[in-house]
Parts: structure tokens; C-alpha cells; sequence
């Protein structure tokens, strides 16, 4: 089997910070790349499961208006989330899931911000479930310990 | 910058100081600061008539910065705290146009101490209890500074305690307004938020430092020795520097001591004391939410800067993926609280 990006990526990470970073003299020039180390270990963790990420979250919001959409009384909202919603092929490269998903987060704003008027919190609670699975997606925090510098 | 122009820069820099303070300076070494994304920071070494070394801080502005702000502001903020309890680096020099050295900046002399990560848990062991105390009182001397003697005051018009929290939402609004790149549900709801949900206006106008934290100040063992970063001071609202300094993103490995120092009543006690302002907690708490709001506003200009390729530094990068994602979580668990 081939060896995979992610790990590519890694020991490229791993190479930079620890083998190359060290012979730079300059205290700057070496931060900068410790730094770029760094932020390539973050992203060889996105990649793998970008696409399945961002699958999941179009799932979710899409579920969530289908079901919200009827008890929504603002046309062009209704409107809109009628068309985005009627999407039933999406293509699976990452820049079409991201665009699609980028819609959907437009719909998914407007939503909360029309329930919110509404005071309908069923409706709300359901959308932070939603927002916190997306921000589990991308969540990065737990990787603090790396950056002590 | 490759080494050469940075030498070059150097020199310059050490005819313009020779120049400016009317003696011989000979130009010994240069480097860049690492970190700070809305100033190039150097520390510069240079032998003055005596033979003796004395290093500078000189700070220029980007082509592309983080934020976009005024040179003179920070200069100013900087000359309202020489010589008093509130310690900062002595000024040299402010050079606003870009005639001499290619870019305005200013001058200032370099104080002793270390920069920690603000990320760092264990940056202050074992003095977290002795430099806790002197953070919040610093911050208290800042929001209690008179303004009738203050050039910062003099030089931004147009202040009003009603309208502090107002004029501060709507600045960083615009900032993600203008730079954002992608739709943010979470921020979008805390913006939200804000606009219903207004503070008390403020109890008096203060000296607002705009970035006081963990990381921009300098200690050596307990004692710290200079507040740095003042480019984003303005007056407004003390809340809003002591909501900053709260945020859980400065304490992310241990929430119950901000800014990894001391717990947060005792925080408050001390600051509460030297500033002698009545803190309204249902205000203080907006102001906590208003900083994730700013944050988010500087780690999406940040992502700006490096998406059109502005900036490439990594600090930009980094700015938008692991602060931004911390400021988000801080209002994903704020706002599905209130509810």
C-alpha cells in the first residue's frame, strides 16, 4: 500500500521542527518555521476526515430546516431553504462540499435568527446540538499542548 | 527578510537614532521578534559614544497588519504611563511618516524580562500568586488613570460613556463584515446577542489597553517589568480591558485562574481595590462575550491577511485556526447556557 498524505505530512512536520528548525541560527527564522511545523501536524489531522465532516454537517443542517421549514412563516426564508434543500446530488470533491456547506451555514443563521425572534426554543436547542457537532469537527484546542511557544 | 536587508535596515536605523538623539551610535546587531502580527518588532544593538551597548525596540508597521492601527495611537497610549506605577518602556522616538526608514515606526527603550505564551499553563510557576497580584493592579491603575491629563484622551475625539460598548460592537463588526471568508453560525450568534443585549453604561471613561493579557507583558522572576502592546488602546469602557483579560482562551488549560495567574474573585477584589470602580456583573459578563466577538474579528482578519496572500507569516495561520476555534467554543458554551 502507498504510504498516505496524512503521514507525509506528519513526519514532514515532524522532520522540520526537530531536524531543521535546530541548524537555523537566527531566533526568528526559527520560530517561524517551528510554527510552520506546527500548523502542518493540524492540518495532516483535518484532511482525512474533511470530506466526512463536511457530509455530515450538509446532512444535519439540511435535516433540521426540512424539518423547521414548516413552522417558519417568512416566504423568501421558506423560499430559500426550499431550493437548498431540494440539492440531491452533491458532488464529493472538497471545494463543492465546502461551497454547498457554506450555504447551508447561510440558511442555518437566518433560521436561528427567525426562531430566536420566535422565542421557539425546541427549535434553538436543536441548532446548537447542530453547531457544537460543527465545531467538534474543526476543533483544534485540544492541541494546545504543542504550542507552548 | 533576508539577512543582508535586515542589516541594512539596522544600519539605517542607527544613522536615523544618531541623527535624531545628536550623537555617534555604531550599529553592532539586529533581530526580528517572533510573534505579534500587526507590528515588524526588532530588537536592535547599538554602541553609543561611551562604548557601552544599549539595545532598542523598534517597532515599524507592516505593509499588512492584523489590525489596522495608528502608530501615533500606541506611541501616545505608551507616553501616558512613562514614569509611573504602571510600567512600560521609556520612548525614544516616533517617526510617522515613511520617508526615513521606509515605513513609520516607533522607538523605545528595550526593558529586561521574558514574553510568555499566553497557551503556556506553567509560564508564571511558581510565582502565579506574586505576579497575579501585580496584573490586576496594574489593570486597575490603567481604568483608574485621570483622563484630563491624558494625550491619549486629547488625541481621540468624541467619547461617551453610553456609547462605549456601541461604538466598540460596531467597530468589530465591520471588521468581520470586511474580512471574513467563510459564514460562522456561532459568531453570528453571539453578534446577535450583543446588539439585544446592551451593558449599563459605563461607570466612568478609562484608558483602555484593547489587548491587556497574559503574553503581553514582560517579568522577571515575580516582578513584571513592562506592559507591551498598547496598539489598540483607545478609551472606553474598563470593562471592556477586564473582560478581555478574563477570557477562559488565556486560561484554556486551567479556567478557574485567568490569564494563568489567580482565581478570578480574587482577580476582581484586587482590581476592584486600586481601581475603586463598582463592578456590574451583568455588564462585565457582555464585555466577556464582546471579547470572544473581537477575538474572532482578529483571527478572521488574520486568515484575511493569509488567504489573499498578504501576509504568509504562520502567526496569521495559526491565528485563524487554533485561537479562533477556542473563541468559538468559549461562546458555544456561553450562549447554549442561556438558553
Amino acid at each position: 500500500m502507498k504510504p498516505e498524505i496524512n503521514t507525509a505530512l506528519i513526519t514532514l512536520a515532524q522532520e522540520l521542527i526537530q531536524r531543521f528548525s535546530p541548524l537555523l541560527q537566527d531566533e526568528y527564522e526559527q520560530s517561524r518555521l517551528n510554527s510552520w511545523g506546527t500548523l502542518l501536524l493540524m492540518a495532516s489531522m483535518d484532511l482525512d476526515k474533511a470530506a466526512d465532516n463536511l457530509i455530515e454537517q450538509n446532512k444535519l443542517i439540511k435535516a433540521f430546516l426540512k424539518k423547521y421549514s414548516r413552522k417558519i412563516i417568512d416566504r423568501d426564508l421558506i423560499k430559500e431553504i426550499d431550493l437548498l434543500t431540494k440539492v440531491k446530488k452533491p458532488k464529493y470533491d472538497i471545494s463543492a462540499l465546502d461551497e454547498l456547506n457554506q450555504e447551508f451555514r447561510g440558511a442555518l443563521v437566518k433560521t436561528q435568527a427567525y426562531f430566536e425572534k420566535e422565542s421557539n426554543s425546541e427549535a434553538l436547542k436543536e441548532i446548537w446540538k447542530i453547531l457544537r457537532v460543527m465545531h467538534n469537527h474543526r476543533k483544534v484546542s485540544h492541541l494546545l499542548t504543542l504550542l507552548k511557544s | 527578510m533576508e539577512e543582508n536587508a535586515t542589516n541594512i535596515l539596522g544600519q539605517e536605523f542607527s544613522d536615523f537614532l544618531s541623527s535624531k538623539l545628536n550623537q555617534q551610535f555604531k550599529f553592532l546587531s539586529i533581530h526580528r521578534i517572533f510573534g505579534g502580527a500587526s507590528r515588524e518588532t526588532y530588537r536592535v544593538k547599538l554602541q553609543n559614544e561611551e562604548k557601552k551597548s544599549q539595545n532598542f525596540i523598534y517597532r515599524r508597521t507592516q505593509d499588512s497588519s492584523l489590525i489596522e492601527t495608528d502608530q501615533k495611537t500606541e506611541y501616545v497610549a505608551y507616553s501616558d504611563f512613562q514614569d509611573t506605577e504602571v510600567p512600560v518602556p521609556k520612548l525614544i522616538a516616533l517617526e510617522e511618516s515613511s520617508d526615513k526608514l521606509g515605513a513609520p515606526f516607533l522607538v523605545m527603550e528595550e526593558l529586561s524580562g521574558v514574553v510568555a505564551s499566553p497557551f503556556d499553563k506553567e509560564a508564571y510557576n511558581p510565582y502565579q500568586a506574586e505576579i497575579g497580584e501585580q496584573f490586576w493592579k496594574i489593570l486597575g491603575k490603567i481604568a483608574s488613570r485621570d483622563l484630563d491629563s491624558s494625550n491619549l484622551n486629547k488625541l481621540l475625539p468624541n467619547k461617551n460613556k453610553n456609547e462605549c460598548c456601541t461604538k466598540e460592537l460596531n467597530y468589530w463588526v465591520n471588521v468581520i463584515r470586511k474580512d471574513s471568508i467563510g459564514i460562522e453560525p456561532i459568531l453570528e450568534a453571539a453578534i446577535r446577542e450583543l446588539f439585544r443585549s446592551k451593558p449599563q453604561p459605563a461607570s466612568r471613561l478609562s484608558i483602555v489597553h484593547g489587548d491587556y493579557r497574559n503574553g503581553n507583558f514582560l517579568f522577571e522572576g515575580k516582578h513584571i517589568t513592562g506592559i507591551l502592546d498598547w496598539e489598540m488602546a483607545h478609551i472606553g469602557d474598563p470593562l471592556e480591558d477586564l473582560g478581555w483579560a478574563l477570557s477562559e482562551i488565556w486560561c484554556w488549560g486551567k479556567k478557574e485562574t485567568p490569564a494563568y495567574l489567580i482565581p478570578r474573585k480574587e482577580a476582581l477584589g484586587i482590581w476592584t481595590q486600586e481601581s475603586q470602580i463598582e463592578i456590574d456583573e451583568d455588564s462585565l459578563l457582555w464585555w466577556e462575550l464582546f471579547a470572544c466577538v473581537k477575538g474572532l474579528a482578529i483571527w478572521i482578519s488574520a486568515g484575511h491577511e493569509f488567504s489573499t496572500g498578504k501576509n504568509s507569516d504562520p502567526v496569521n495561520l495559526f491565528s485563524a485556526w487554533l485561537p479562533g476555534d477556542i473563541h468559538s467554543e468559549i461562546i458555544l458554551n456561553k450562549l447554549e447556557n442561556l438558553l
